[in-house]
């Protein structure tokens, strides 16, 4: 029915609901309050805002946060937090979020406000939602949020919280991120031990601060008026969490025969702890194995057989519980139940190796490059891949992800969850980063390698005949290689009204008419190999007439463009990856027409990259190549001129165009031929 | 779904719900699951649609309201790796907690009977044997939403995977079953299956149901079977006969995905029932609308403040138009909370204001929903003497509206139609910055429920045609020796573009609408041309055209020896061919009509001339579309001057072959190139890389 208030529940409700869970609407009556708005918010909240640049959303006036341990290891961290919105943007940094987990509990989220005209509000308990928090790559998790929609959420408004979360830790350590992408103008962290406890800080990102001694076992780190990390419209940023600083606590009882997580060793051997019996083989993964390896005797013809096999068979699947966030399932179950997360798979493959002989152990990485500082020791990366050791003096041009620890083993990084990654490389988000291989009592922190462009490869070959009236068509073949075959193969593995969209879609960026057909691809599955495609192209007035001329593109199709800016460069650069691609095109010209100009051939070289290119004729034939590499993976702010640079001379080149002109200048012609 | 409270919730006495289901105890055969055929075994793919991820080879679905439980049974063949995805199952309930619309109880849902099992190409079986999980996705004090997880074990490409279920209702509700037949993957046969109580049922108002309508949408040859089972069936709670609607389909192919595609996402293969009190469709409608209009009249009368807030606007107004544009313009400068923010109920207490109740409320804050605003307007006219009408309308990038269906989700906002001087004449106050007159592009051409004299009537929803949908583009550049330009562009905006960036605006701030503005005209641009914005005019005042101004600077050619080739149509550059697939199974679907008027002038430096211009172009579609483009050289500059125009927002599929020809043709005449030359005085050097970035 049409009434007013069923419409709104009903329909409306139902987006409503919706929304909540996307957090994008989060719309809770708020009711009176019975509280007032305490003194500690005032007071933050007639703090004097500094002047920000003209895009800075909001500013934290206050984030205060006491981390207390009790005897029994118990632990609270009691946190207050005032945010002042700046922009209509900043709304959304004042939307009280709190996690918490069946490990933790929240004593109270208490939230306060004051909107610009000074009025001030507080919720009431039933005004906050409760919100399931797992990550969409989850099947199940057990992370919650408590999230509210204070009033006042207009710029100028100042929004508080206040709450305890009371938790058994895992691990003795506590991690304070006091900078974020937002100005944070006063900070305080204090630590609150029992007597006789000890603890120590690493730091990433940031020099080290000694704490104050408040007495009575409480220290206490100010960082007042920390500048944001300003992200924002930023091509190839690095992750905000790889620049912004943080501070670990490491702290231990007297006598704590617990695992300090103080050193990477120390990392290491809790996670051993927690994964090590998790490892154990057992018949059927011992008959597995060795079915995938009969015949087989070298070490990385045995050890692709099963990696390929994990990072096939084995369904990704996260269902994480408690410590099941850090603690990987049996690998007899995850070998049954054929899926598993990340540190699953990687358990699975060590249990699955160990049947053949071959040792191998997890490593702990986060998937944005730089997250994880070796100055750093702590147990909070994302993500899990294995090592495989290498036989000493066993050698392959096939050992390409291959890092040498302080013990002088050798190992193949190689994560079985990516599964578009060949065997004996690395993923490219992963290449340059820092990771801490668990290795019982050799665990340290390692740098993962970075892979040759010709690893991660795109080639293109083609042959057209352009006729005069400017259609081009021709046969054209693309091998792409590593991680830039990811996308391919997967569409390569899609149906076939989708394939032929998404290369109709691809094409068009370089065409304005085109018939694409005949499309096929080889070897999408076989990670190891190039996977090809190869199509015929039918592009009506590709070469475009003016007067006596007819002009076309050598590059034909195809980009290595990079978007950059023209502002300065304050952060370091993210290339995401190290390539390598080249381009051979020919093209046979029309009856009747001669080049009249042609391209200047390029070739440059920065360091991290190069580019060159050239335009030839032979004969009747138009051939154009070009080659482009990328070599490193990141690169300091002060290179950012150099790669503006590159992007200029690759868009300059792709932008080329050969000139035609008709031989026969007396043939009336598509344009007018302008005389002065 | 499983929300509609409003639509098909309806109460009866616990007593005989419960009865009913001590007697009638769900039930399944003793094998829950059908065993494979051979050729399902074997299958590997999809004839005539190869490469997809999965086929469902069935679908089941039985609900019994006697029984308050709906049972679902779905078979899918894995085809591809991707297809694995489908062995994790997410089933979502609702429970409203404390919604209680028929002091019935909250209304509550459970997921039970989850069994499931894998079944390999060999024919080996994999039963699940895990615990699904419980997923409390939110929670609040009204209302738990939450999941039953679960994955199948060991799926391998060429499986089948299996799995049933039943979605069990708090007794003292009753919920019409719909079906949508038709998704992403090809089902090879579905089955569906509906017992509706037979008890008496009442709705919200107390009124008495006494029918069950259904809104089909099916393919050929397939029906509806709704037929009556002896009165001494079980599935009969009173004793009474009872009904059962069925339906068997087969072969159901994928709904269509395609770009450019009319609102027709909820038209897919489908049957949606209600219970109704209502015995026609004249009926329904005609007495829905009726509450309708009571109801929204009753907040629309103007009490006193807002007769006199019109009074106290319309002094001294010249005409009865000139008063009905100040009223309308005093409710588009309020705030619309669609771009802002509700505020609550505590924000109101604190300045001195309780619940809005009606537009006096509306007034007094200075702030609404879309709805809201319209209703102000309506009654500030109605205070004025005017006749003013509200109206229902789909938003038609989403819906179109048909009567068939009895359901009123299908409208999403309201609109005003007010006579004036004589003639209806159709307003857009919630859409904020909407000019006067003139709707919404989401809101044209529409067909609502509208006010009239007396009662309620369907009606339609007028449109602007493609000159009101304007924009100009203007490049007036200087080119130096070495090819690269200074200058300034203007972009004019006119109607739904207009309304589209100052809508926009409204989202974030003077920067943000800088930088979406800025990077905007950067896309259309050769990359190596720097933009900035100069100035917004108009932003706030929706009347008049909305102008930015850019200063643009850089190379503008490509260099090619001793030429340089200029895009005929700078503001063309990087366009992509909006139609590359030679196959289309549905119309094309614009927003609305509109019209693109380019104009560049480049002058240029002693040292260059034009060689040669592209001839003019001209291209057409049918009676809807007109192209022209067209380049005028002088002795010292060039003038470009192109017309795009699209008179209708509707292609018919049939029609899609000659539309495609027409966007190749004009969309390759857009990239052609204006080629300068040296004079022979002084040599063009090569353009330089100034500015940096290139690439796209």
């Amino acid at each position: 029915v049409l009434f007013r208030a069923t419409v709104s529940m009903g329909r409306k409700g139902l987006l409503l609901a919706c929304g909540m869970l996307g957090l994008v609407a989060l719309v809770v009556p708020a009711r009176a309050s019975s509280k007032g708005v305490p003194d500690w918010v005032r007071d933050a909240a007639q703090q004097v805002v500094p002047a920000y640049n003209s895009n800075t959303r909001a500013v934290v006036l206050l984030s205060e946060i006491t981390y207390t341990v009790a005897p029994n290891g118990r632990a609270s961290e009691h946190v207050r937090y005032v945010v002042k919105i700046l922009r209509p943007q900043g709304r959304r940094d004042a939307t009280p979020v709190v996690w918490y987990d069946k490990s933790s509990k929240l004593d109270g989220l208490h939230v306060w406000s004051i909107d610009p005209a000074g009025h001030e509000y507080a919720l009431k308990d039933e005004e906050v939602l409760d919100l399931d928090a797992g990550e969409s790559f989850e099947l199940y998790s057990d992370d919650r949020m408590k999230v509210a929609s204070p009033p006042g959420r207009d710029p100028g408004g100042v929004i508080a919280w206040e709450y305890t979360r009371n938790e058994r830790p895992y691990v003795k350590e506590t991690t304070w991120d006091f900078q974020n992408d937002l100005p944070r103008l006063k900070q305080v962290f204090t630590l609150a031990l029992p007597a006789g406890y000890t603890y120590s800080t690493t730091w990433a990102h940031h020099p080290l601060v000694d704490g104050a001694d408040l007495e009575n076992h409480s220290y206490r780190w100010e960082m007042n008026n920390e500048s944001p990390i300003d992200l924002e419209h930023v091509p190839f940023s690095p992750a905000g969490s790889s620049l912004s600083g943080r501070m670990t606590v490491h702290y231990s009882a007297p006598g704590d025969t617990a695992t300090d997580t103080s050193s990477w060793k120390g990392v290491g051997l809790w996670f051993d702890g927690l994964a090590h019996d998790r490892m154990a083989s057992n018949p059927e993964m011992a008959a597995k194995a060795a079915a995938l390896t009969a015949g087989k005797t070298d070490f990385f013809d045995k050890a692709e057989a099963i990696g390929e096999y994990v990072q096939k068979n084995i369904r990704y699947v996260a269902i994480e519980i408690g410590i099941g966030g850090n603690q990987p399932h049996p690998a007899a179950d995850i070998f049954k139940s054929g899926y598993g997360d990340c540190k699953d798979k990687a358990t699975l493959l060590s249990a699955m190796l160990s049947t053949v002989g071959i040792h191998s152990s997890l490593v702990i990485v986060d998937t944005s490059r730089g997250v994880i500082d070796p100055d750093d020791p702590s147990v909070s990366g994302n993500h899990a891949i294995g090592a495989i050791e290498i036989p000493a003096g066993y050698e392959s041009p096939r050992l390409h992800s291959v890092v040498t620890a302080k013990t002088g083993k050798r190992y193949l990084i190689f994560d079985p969850t990516w599964d578009q990654t060949p065997f004996g490389q690395l993923e490219d988000n992963l290449q340059g980063g820092y990771a801490m291989l668990m290795e019982g009592a050799d665990s340290q922190v390692i740098r993962l390698p970075v892979m040759a462009p010709d690893l991660n490869r795109v080639q293109r070959t083609a042959s057209f005949v352009l006729s005069a009236d400017g259609t081009l068509q021709g046969s054209v073949t693309e091998k792409r290689f590593g991680d830039v075959a990811e996308r391919r193969r997967v569409l390569a593995r899609s149906d076939a009204k989708m394939q032929q969209e998404n290369m109709d879609r691809l094409m068009a960026l370089d065409f304005s008419s085109l018939a694409l057909t005949g499309l096929t691809f080889e070897d999408a599955t076989s990670l190891n190999r190039d996977v090809v495609t190869s199509f015929h192209l039918q592009a009506q007035n590709f070469a475009t007439a003016t007067g006596p001329l007819l002009m076309l593109r050598p590059r034909v199709f195809g980009t290595y463009g990079l978007n950059v800016d023209r502002k300065s460069r304050k952060v370091p650069i993210d290339l995401h990856e190290t390539m390598q691609g080249h381009d051979e095109f020919d093209i046979a010209l029309p009856a009747g027409y001669a080049v009249d100009e042609m391209p200047q051939p390029v070739k440059l070289d920065w360091g991290f990259a190069s580019y060159e290119s050239k335009t030839e004729v032979h004969g009747r034939t138009l051939h154009y190549s070009r080659t482009f590499t990328l070599r490193d993976v990141t690169l300091p702010a002060a290179k950012y001129h150099d790669l503006q640079d590159l992007a200029a001379t690759i868009g300059e080149d792709e932008g080329g165009q050969v000139v035609l002109k008709r031989v026969a200048e007396a043939v009336k012609g598509s344009g007018t031929a302008v005389a002065h | 779904m499983m929300f509609y409270l409003n639509k098909n919730v309806l109460r009866r006495g616990l007593f005989v719900a419960a009865l009913a289901l001590a007697v009638m105890p769900v039930a399944h055969a003793s094998d829950p699951f059908l065993k494979p055929s051979k050729e399902e075994l074997a299958m590997t793919s999809m004839p005539g649609y190869p490469g997809v991820e999965a086929v469902i080879l069935t679908m089941d679905e039985a609900d019994n309201d006697q029984l308050h439980v709906k049972q679902y049974y779905k078979r899918i063949k894995i085809l591809t790796e991707k297809g694995k995805d489908l062995a994790d199952v997410e089933i979502g309930y609702a429970n409203f907690v404390d919604v209680d619309v028929f002091d019935a109880g909250g209304l509550e849902k459970n997921v039970t009977d989850i069994q499931a099992r894998t079944i390999h190409s060999d024919g080996t079986i994999v039963p699940f044997t895990g615990k699904p999980y419980t997923k409390m996705l939110m929670k609040s004090a009204a209302l738990k939403y939450q999941a039953k997880v679960f994955t199948l074990p060991d799926v391998q490409v060429g499986d089948i995977i299996e799995y049933r279920y039943a979605v069990r209702i708090a007794d003292n509700y009753f919920e019409a079953p719909d079906w949508y037949i038709q998704g992403k993957y090809y089902v090879k046969s579905a089955h569906y299956q509906w017992y509706p109580t037979s008890l008496d049922l009442t709705g919200p108002d107390g009124a008495s149901i006494s029918s069950i309508t259904w809104f089909p949408i099916l393919p050929e040859g397939a029906k509806i079977i709704n037929r009556e089972l002896p009165p001494a069936s079980a599935t009969s709670a009173s004793g009474g006969a009872v009904r059962v609607f069925e339906l068997s389909v087969k072969d159901i192919p994928p709904a269509p995905q395609e770009e450019y595609m009319p609102p027709t996402a909820s038209f897919t293969y489908q049957v949606l029932f209600n219970f109704t009190e209502y015995h026609s469709i004249d009926d329904y409608w005609k007495s829905v609308g009726k509450q309708w209009s009571k109801h929204a009249n009753s907040f629309i009368d103007p009490n006193g403040d807002v007769r006199k807030a019109a009074s106290d606007l319309t002094a001294g107004a010249a005409s009865p138009e000139d008063k009905l544009r100040r009223l309308y313009a005093a409710v588009e400068a309020m705030d619309n909370t669609q771009f802002t923010r509700a505020h609550d109920k505590q924000e109101d207490k604190a300045v001195g204001l309780g619940k809005v109740s009606s537009v006096a409320d509306v007034l007094a804050r200075k702030r609404g929903t879309p709805d809201q605003l319209t209703e102000l307007f309506l009654g500030m006219a109605r205070a004025e003497g005017f006749k003013a009408y509200a109206m229902e309308v789909p938003d038609r990038e989403h819906h179109i509206f048909v009567s068939q269906w009895l359901n009123t989700r299908q409208f999403d906002e309201m609109v005003a139609v007010v006579n004036v001087n004589g003639k209806d004449v159709f307003f857009d106050p919630g859409a904020r910055y909407c000019p006067y007159g003139h709707l919404a592009w989401q809101h044209t051409f529409v067909t609502g429920l509208r006010q009239t004299d007396s009662g309620t009537a369907f009606g339609e929803t007028p449109g602007d045609g493609y000159k009101y949908n304007n924009t100009a583009r203007i490049a007036d550049l200087k080119m130096d020796d070495q090819g690269a330009v200074t200058g300034t562009m203007i972009l004019r905006f006119e109607g739904a573009a207009a309304l589209h960036w100052r809508q926009r605006a409204l989202e974030g701030d003077e920067e943000s609408i800088k930088h979406s503005l800025r990077t905007s005209l950067e896309k259309m641009l050769p990359r190596s041309m720097e933009v900035k914005v100069d100035s917004i005019d108009n932003l706030t005042d929706y009347e008049k055209t909305l102008k930015v101004t850019y200063s643009v600077k850089g190379p503008v050619g490509t260099p090619a020896g001793k030429r340089l080739l200029v895009p005929e149509d700078l503001f063309e550059t990087n366009a992509v061919a909006a139609f590359p697939h030679d196959k289309r199974t549905m119309a094309v679907y614009y927003h609305y009509p509109m019209q693109v008027l380019d104009a560049q002038r480049i002058t240029l430096p002693a040292s260059m001339s034009v060689e040669a211009a592209p001839d003019a172009a001209k291209a057409a579609f049918q009676k809807q579309a007109a192209y022209d483009l067209h380049a005028e050289a002088a002795t010292n500059s060039i003038t470009t001057r192109r017309t795009f125009l699209f008179g209708d927002f509707y292609v018919p599929v049939k029609d899609y072959a000659d539309l495609r020809t027409y966007y190749a043709a004009f969309q390759a005449s857009d990239q052609k190139k204006i080629v300068l030359k040296a004079n022979a005085a002084v040599a063009p050097a090569t353009a330089a890389n100034e500015g940096g970035a290139g690439g796209n």
